[in-house]
């Protein structure tokens, strides 16, 4: 099957992604307002709970939930519009920790254990994180020092997971810790007794994450998701989806800001005329812009082989994370230089964006990081 | 339109391109072929490349998005880009009537009398009439407005004079779109007209140019007293600035109905990268595993593949409806700026051996890139330079003001 399987030429875009898009842009443009995310994000929580649950009721949350517990199961194109109007308002909801968790254990958990969770999560009444990563790590998965020791029927985890992102805010952790058959992953409710978290202090201000430590904790087999020792290949199934659907939010992140900068260059005079009838003004946005649009045509580009044409999408979704990294990080760039001394203040808006800019392209692998996986696939291949 | 049908049918296409490209591929002539239409200097090359583009489009493989009218083949819009994906990936030779099937032919398509289009369009996709393009001027370049060459109306004819640039197979040429000015007394994007000019009329002479890279392909065509038929005008007097800037977004890509496919549809030259790394060395071992030449590759590797996919993207109209001309208008801006850095890129692989001039014994490669990094920039220079392309992107995409 999957040999003469192809992208289609539409990449699956259709009137339900038309309609989605519409409502995510009605309903984020009405109730996540610059001066909102502004105000949230200055509390310890970083979100509003009212707008959780408006996500929730949008259906946003059930999205890659299965319809048989509770969600609507659409494509990873409907993903990618979703993430990319969330990227243009900057939304500060604890949604990518949740997404992880989701496609987790969408792909690897028991039957009892979706039942369990994917419903809750779908209501919003659950919200999950990953932490898969550790502090020696440098986005290996295959790196995990924490361990799973059994004793007779429990099993106890140790360790630390570092810069989970929207662990302080989750229910369900789910995490990977070493068994002699290799690393696997395990549900953690946060609550269990010796679960730490403590919130990250992180460049994003829009964003939480924390260290997730665990000392002793009593888990059972019936909360290992996936078999002994899967964890990395579980986690390498899940990761073309988040990784298209950052890069996705970082496209609408840095076409908002492509989109503030023009603005502002042909408002703000100097000498005499618009700034943006300079040529060193005018240059860096066709620049910028020519960079948004290949970076937009690789994200739809990967998730429509993600649903259609699963042998091409690991390396498609590198593409399209690597390519969206570069982009936003110039995006960012560009958008406090050509603002000249005030996009170099607190009060502008632009510095929201350039610090989730340097937050999206340091998580789940940077641009070099993926370029060395996609020079083996394309020298090696 | 119903969409499945249209996959259907190219598919159906895909597979006859396929084979009639992996049956038909010509063998080695026996010369030199050059690397672009825009290198073509010798009557061999010249005859050779017309007789390969014939026996394409008697396969139906050309023009097979006109109307069945002039010699098409009425597919739907992304057929040509199907045949032209097919051609890359077999690495046949070029189609040699480009400036005929993608610039001149679509702007007759769009504003020709029925006789014209009749007289011309049949005879551009069979190549049995080549054309080429005299817009630009010694003096006028990417200010392509302030064109000088005269046209002047007497009776039935108009006399040109004038001096044309960069006029790429006008040497083999048999008509030429000609812009030339007919009312000098007009503001100087309205006194100019447009003609489909038979070259070998009377008072023309071409002279071939010579590249950097030694080869010729462009020329200079001086224009003495030359009389031709005011029925060679199309559209009406005046309307030349109107229909210049319908050609250049036909051959900027903006077109949909080209021809031969456009110039997002390429590909192909990372892969010619990789073949190199692996031939050439660095520190004594092959270049392909030297992380920084590692990194260099997998970087133009997701730009081909990020060109490739907006092609795609462009025909998607839920996808691009925020900006529906930006992928258009910036496709010869980043497709030509791309090729440019694989050339350079594909040079700084061969380390030493880029020393060698293409066409060397030693050459790496035959010297390809050395020859590809200079031909180059007669992409991002001619048809508006990258300077220009990204003036024009600012202010039509992003509504930015006139630059001074």
């Amino acid at each position: 099957m999957q040999s003469t399987a192809r992208i289609p030429d539409d990449f699956g875009y259709g009137e339900e992604q038309a309609l989605l898009r519409r409502e995510a842009k009605k309903l984020l443009e009405s109730s996540c307002k610059t001066e909102d995310v502004r105000r949230w994000t200055e509390t310890p929580a970083g979100f509003d709970e009212g707008l959780w649950a408006r996500a929730a009721e949008a259906g946003w949350l059930g999205l890659v939930v299965p319809a048989a517990h509770g969600g609507s199961e659409m494509s990873m194109t409907s993903l990618a519009v979703l993430m990319e109007e969330m990227g243009r308002v900057l939304v500060p909801l604890p949604f990518v920790g949740t997404l992880f968790a989701t496609l987790v254990l969408r792909e690897a958990a028991s039957e009892d254990e979706k039942a369990r969770w994917l419903p809750q999560i779908a209501e919003g009444k659950v919200r999950a994180a990953v932490g898969a990563e550790e502090r020696r790590g440098g986005w290996d998965f295959a790196h995990v020092e924490a361990t799973a020791r059994r004793e007779g029927e429990r099993i106890l985890l140790s360790g630390e997971k570092e810069l989970v992102v929207d662990a302080p805010s989750a229910k369900l952790l789910l995490v990977t810790a070493t068994e002699p058959e290799g690393p696997s992953l395990f549900a953690l409710p946060a609550a269990s007794p010796g679960v730490t978290v403590s919130a990250d202090q992180l460049v994003d201000a829009t964003r939480r994450s924390g260290a997730v430590r665990f000392e002793n904790v009593v888990v059972s087999d019936a909360d290992r998701i996936g078999a002994k020792g899967e964890a990395v290949s579980i986690l390498g199934r899940v990761m073309p989806r988040m990784w298209t659907a950052l890069a996705a939010e970082m496209v609408g992140g840095a076409d908002r800001l492509l989109g503030m900068t023009t603005e502002y260059a042909k408002i703000r005079q100097q000498f005499g005329r618009p700034i943006g009838a300079f040529q060193a003004v005018k240059f860096p946005l066709v620049d910028l812009l020519a960079r948004i649009e290949l970076s937009r045509s690789l994200v739809y580009r990967a998730a429509a082989a993600i649903d259609h044409a699963p042998a091409q999408a690991e390396k498609l979704a590198r593409m399209a994370k690597a390519h969206a990294s570069d982009t936003y990080t110039f995006a960012a760039a560009k958008a406090v230089q050509l603002h000249g001394g005030i996009g170099f203040t607190w009060e502008c808006d632009v510095q929201l964006y350039f610090k989730r800019a340097q937050w999206s392209r340091a998580a789940l692998g940077d641009a070099a990081h993926h370029r060395k996986r996609i020079a083996e696939m394309v020298l090696e291949g | 339109m119903d969409p499945t049908r249209d996959t259907a049918e190219k598919r159906d296409l895909r597979e006859r391109a396929r084979a009639f490209f992996q049956e038909n591929r010509p063998s080695d002539p026996g010369f030199k072929l050059p690397q672009t239409f825009l290198e073509v200097e010798s009557e061999a090359q010249f005859l050779w490349l017309k007789a390969w583009q014939k026996q394409v489009y008697g396969a139906g493989l050309l023009g097979v998005e006109w109307p069945t009218a002039y010699g098409g083949k009425g597919l739907p819009s992304g057929s040509q880009r199907v045949v032209a994906e097919e051609m890359g990936r077999a690495g046949v030779p070029f189609i040699v009537n480009r400036i005929g099937l993608d610039w001149a032919g679509p702007t007759i398509l769009a504003v020709g009398t029925e006789e014209q289009k009749q007289r011309y369009l049949r005879n551009i996709l069979s190549c049995d009439e080549v054309w080429c393009q005299g817009f630009s001027e010694p003096g006028a370049g990417s200010d392509l407005a302030s064109l000088r060459t005269s046209a002047v109306r007497q009776g039935d004819h108009y006399i040109v004079n004038g001096h044309k640039v960069w006029t790429t197979q006008a040497l083999w040429a048999d008509f030429m779109i000609l812009l030339a000015r007919t009312d000098p007394s007009a503001p100087k994007h309205a006194g100019i007209s447009y003609f489909l000019f038979p070259m070998k009329s009377k008072g023309v002479s071409v002279r071939p140019l010579v590249k950097m890279t030694g080869e010729g392909g462009f020329n200079q065509v001086l224009f003495e007293d030359a009389l031709v038929p005011a029925s060679c005008l199309l559209a009406g007097e005046g309307d030349g600035w109107r229909l210049a800037v319908m050609t250049l977004a036909f051959e900027r890509g903006a077109s949909e109905g080209s021809a031969t496919g456009g110039a997002l549809a390429a590909g192909g030259e990372v892969a010619r990268l990789v073949a190199l790394a692996k031939e050439v060395s660095r520190d004594g071992r092959p270049a392909s595993e030297d992380p920084v030449m590692r990194d260099r590759i997998a970087e133009l590797a997701i730009e081909e593949e990020a060109l490739l996919a907006s092609a795609l993207r462009a025909r998607v109209p839920g996808l691009v409806e925020e900006r529906p001309l930006a992928l258009p208008f910036l496709g010869k801006l980043v497709s030509t700026e791309f090729g440019q850095r694989v050339a350079a890129v594909g040079q700084e692989l061969e380390g030493p051996l880029a020393q060698y001039a293409f066409g060397a014994e030693r050459a790496a490669g035959g010297g390809h890139f050395q020859r590809a990094y200079m031909n180059s920039f007669g992409f991002t220079i001619g048809g508006g330079t990258s300077e220009i392309q990204r003036n024009l992107v600012g202010e039509r995409i992003l509504g930015l003001p006139k630059s001074t």
